[in-house]
């Protein structure tokens, strides 16, 4: 329900006056309509009560004027002409007049003593009268009688007939409100007449009051002249609540305003205390993206929003302060640890074990008091242990062990530290030792090749110098000659092989050294073509050569190498293929120079042109037989040309369609 | 209407006119001195009978008649003395309207006295004094 933009504050106030306002309301109106209702009616009816009886009064007083009048009448001495027969109709006269001058429905009669009808006041009709009736008053149907003795005006004792006034009862509708809502009547006992216009309800003698749908009621018995008569007095109902409906309409009418009065005024209360909370919020946000925690927050309310204002101004001033001292002891812990990497980085540049213990000790000695540490070569409880892989054995063993004044150790974090530092220091000596180890190593190799280069070469040597020299000044025999030119053309072989094994393993020890030399490349090349010339004019193979770099290019790199891996190529090239042609290309390109042969030989399959760079891999294949080869020849060769930050790449499609070789380095 | 008739009449006969004074026939006869107490109220009881005077209406001729012979006052003086009277508790004597009146009255009413034209009378009613008018 609340989703506004506004913020909740606002619509709980809203909500809050709103109960305020319309609680009272609502308890109002319910009270209006259920028990209001009631107390009308009850007012009502008190009314009524107190008209029924004024009309009553009214009805009351005049009955007993009009018998007072009659009583008066009767003492009139006029009256004794009752003895006449009222013979020079004085009575008569008398009744007519006073029966006019009451103006009512009225008849006046005197009577004898016996009843008999003496005078009247309306000539046509007059009714019977029992002399023993005739006392005070009766009421016969709906009209009343009043009766009056007479007597004579001379001798009052003698009585000499009544005077009777006959009242019609519907002379009192002259007494009764009636109007359009107002209905009053007079109800016989039996129901059966009524007097004046009545209206229908449940009449119940032994109650006063009748509420029906329609109507309030109230009836009374009626005492002196009337008793044989309820005199009603009825409220229409709607009458007697339209006051109170009119006020529910315009209550009801006034509820809008009200409600718009309460969110109005509401709005207003509620921006009071929302302002200064929303600036309050939208300074902790601005402080919260510009991290300016110096910034402070004023606030005039004079209220607990001023007060919260003050204490987030505290809050902001810790957090400044402790922001500072973060700072502070990060910067205090950078410091230190810049100092543990400088130690680190001073033990890691020792070369020997004692110098790194040395250099361990002195360097932790700036951090703990220099009796509190020392190195011992056994290993303590209580110490850290320094364990170190032996080269030798194979097994990590204790080198040697750190110890450390108890009272440093307390501390679990510093026990931690102290135990890395004895990790790393435990890794230095190991690195150390794995160096010696490997450069042991190395010295081993090196000293091997050389001993190995020196000792293989000298026998053959002898064998090539010996076999050479026969052939060349001994006389000997044409099977001696084939003979001993086996031996001399093995035992080049078996040179150029040992050559070959002796490179590889020094390149392999990182020992092959490259001097390089301002040389050109095309003098190279040619040199090698020189050199292989034979080869090819033996196999009966065209070569066509294609150099387009210029004399005067010269690059900077090993000759014999660089000729070495040519030699290489051009021979496999010659070696592989039986018939046809070697195209020979040098050429630059980009910024490298490319030494490419391309021949028409017996080509290399996809998945074997990958095995062939392997050492000691040679394809297998129909010239298996007619080749010798150690199968070291494209491997080194390779070796040889990465050396020279180069490479060999050998592409063919596939066997029988010859072999492209390329051999390139950077300029 | 009998009524004017009878005035008429007794107009006509202006010469001589007899009036007569009747009671019931307990009642003796009297004199005229008597008779002018009766009728101003100053003998109330007569033989033990309560007298009821009767006069005529006040314009009548009889009335004038025997106000001037019976009573020899004047219509002022009696007006005086019955004031007077009034106020001592004394009424005026009855008023009848008629003479029939007068005559149904006193056959009624025992110790009733009145005055009329001399004619028939009814048998249980006596003449108790005569005078003329001339």
């Amino acid at each position: 329900m609340f989703h506004s933009i506004n913020s909740f504050i606002e619509n709980k106030l809203l909500l809050t006056f709103f109960i305020i306002g319309m609680f009272p309301l609502t308890i109002f109106l319910i009270y209006m309509i259920y028990l209001s209702q009631n107390k009308i009616l009850q007012k009502s009816l008190n009314d009524e009560k107190i008209q029924i009886e004024k009309t009553e009064q009214i009805v009351q007083t005049n009955l007993t004027q009009l018998y007072n009048e009659i009583i008066f009448l009767s003492k009139l001495e006029i009256m004794d002409d009752i003895v006449t027969e009222d013979l020079d109709k004085r009575i008569t006269t008398l009744l007519e007049k006073k029966a006019n001058a009451l103006h009512m429905d009225v008849v006046l009669y005197v009577v004898d003593k016996h009843g008999k009808l003496i005078a009247s006041s309306q000539r046509d009709y007059a009714p019977s009268f029992q002399p023993q009736n005739m006392q005070g008053y009766q009421n016969k149907e709906k009209k009343l009688y009043f009766y009056s003795a007479i007597k004579a005006s001379y001798n009052k004792q003698s009585q000499l007939g009544y005077l009777v006034l006959e009242y019609n009862l519907e002379n009192l509708q002259l007494f009764f409100t009636t109007t359009p809502h107002i209905h009053t009547f007079l109800l016989s006992s039996t129901q059966l007449e009524t007097i004046a216009p009545k209206i229908n309800f449940a009449f119940n003698p032994h109650k006063t009051q009748v509420i029906n749908e329609k109507y309030i009621v109230v009836y009374k018995k009626q005492k002196k002249f009337l008793e044989e008569w309820y005199l009603v007095y009825a409220v229409d109902k709607n009458v007697a609540l339209a006051f109170l409906y009119d006020f529910l309409r315009f209550i009801l009418y006034m509820v809008p305003l009200v409600i718009l009065l309460i969110i109005f005024i509401a709005k207003k209360f509620s921006k009071k205390i929302t302002i200064p909370i929303l600036q309050l919020t939208s300074l902790t946000k601005s402080i919260t993206k510009t991290k300016n925690f110096e910034a402070t927050i004023n606030l005039d309310t004079q209220d607990e929003i001023q007060q919260l204002s003050q204490s987030f101004n505290l809050m902001l001033q810790m957090t400044h302060n402790a922001l500072q001292e973060l700072k502070k002891e990060n910067e205090i812990r950078l410091q230190r640890f810049i100092h543990l990497i400088e130690t680190f980085n001073s033990i890691m540049q020792t070369k020997t074990t004692q110098e790194c213990i040395e250099v361990s000790l002195e360097k932790l000695q700036t951090l703990v008091a220099k009796e509190h540490i020392h190195f011992q070569a056994q290993n303590n409880t209580g110490c850290i242990a320094l364990e170190a892989m032996n080269y030798e054995t194979g097994k990590k063993e204790v080198y040697g062990a750190l110890c450390i004044d108890k009272q440093h150790l307390n501390n679990k974090d510093e026990k931690q530290f102290f135990e890395s530092i004895g990790h790393m220091i435990s890794l230095q000596l190991d690195r150390i030792l794995l160096i010696n180890n490997t450069l042991a190593i190395s010295h081993a190799k090196s000293a091997f090749i050389s001993n190995m280069s020196h000792e293989l070469r000298t026998p053959l040597n002898a064998i090539i110098g010996s076999t050479q020299y026969l052939l060349s000044y001994e006389k000997l025999t044409d099977d001696q000659l084939e003979m001993i030119g086996n031996v001399e053309s093995s035992a080049q072989y078996l040179l150029s092989m040992i050559n070959d094994i002796l490179d590889m393993a020094k390149i392999e020890a990182g020992k092959m050294d490259i001097h390089p030399q301002k040389v050109s490349p095309k003098e190279l090349v040619d040199n090698v073509v020189t050199m292989l010339m034979p080869l090819l004019d033996e196999k009966d193979l065209s070569l066509y050569k294609n150099i387009t770099v210029s004399n005067s290019l010269s690059i900077m790199t090993d000759p014999k190498i660089y000729q070495q891996i040519c030699i290489n190529l051009l021979s496999n090239s010659i070696k592989f293929t039986a018939k046809g042609s070697i195209t020979l290309q040098l050429y630059k390109k980009e910024n490298t120079i490319i030494f490419e042969l391309i021949d028409t030989g017996i080509g290399i399959s996809q998945e074997n042109i990958k095995k062939l760079f392997e050492e000691f891999t040679q394809v297998e294949n129909v010239m298996q037989k007619k080749h010798k080869g150690t199968g070291l020849g494209l491997s080194l060769s390779k070796k040889m040309a990465q050396l020279l930050d180069g490479d060999i790449i050998l592409e063919s499609h596939g066997e029988s369609y010859g072999t492209k070789a390329l051999f390139w380095i950077p300029l | 209407m009998k009524k004017i008739l009878f005035i008429l009449f007794i107009i006509s006969l202006l010469e001589a006119k007899e009036y007569i004074v009747i009671s019931s026939k307990t009642m003796p006869t009297l004199t005229k001195n008597q008779l002018k107490r009766i009728f101003l109220k100053k003998i109330r009881i007569f033989n033990n009978q309560e007298l009821i005077p009767l006069n005529l209406p006040t314009n009548t001729s009889i009335r004038y008649s025997f106000e001037k012979n019976i009573l020899q006052m004047s219509r002022t003086q009696l007006k005086a003395y019955w004031t007077k009277k009034h106020y001592l508790g004394v009424r005026a004597p009855k008023k009848q309207k008629s003479q029939e009146a007068i005559i149904k009255f006193i056959q009624k009413v025992p110790g009733a006295i009145g005055y009329i034209e001399k004619q028939s009378l009814p048998d249980n009613l006596k003449i108790v004094y005569q005078w003329d008018e001339k």
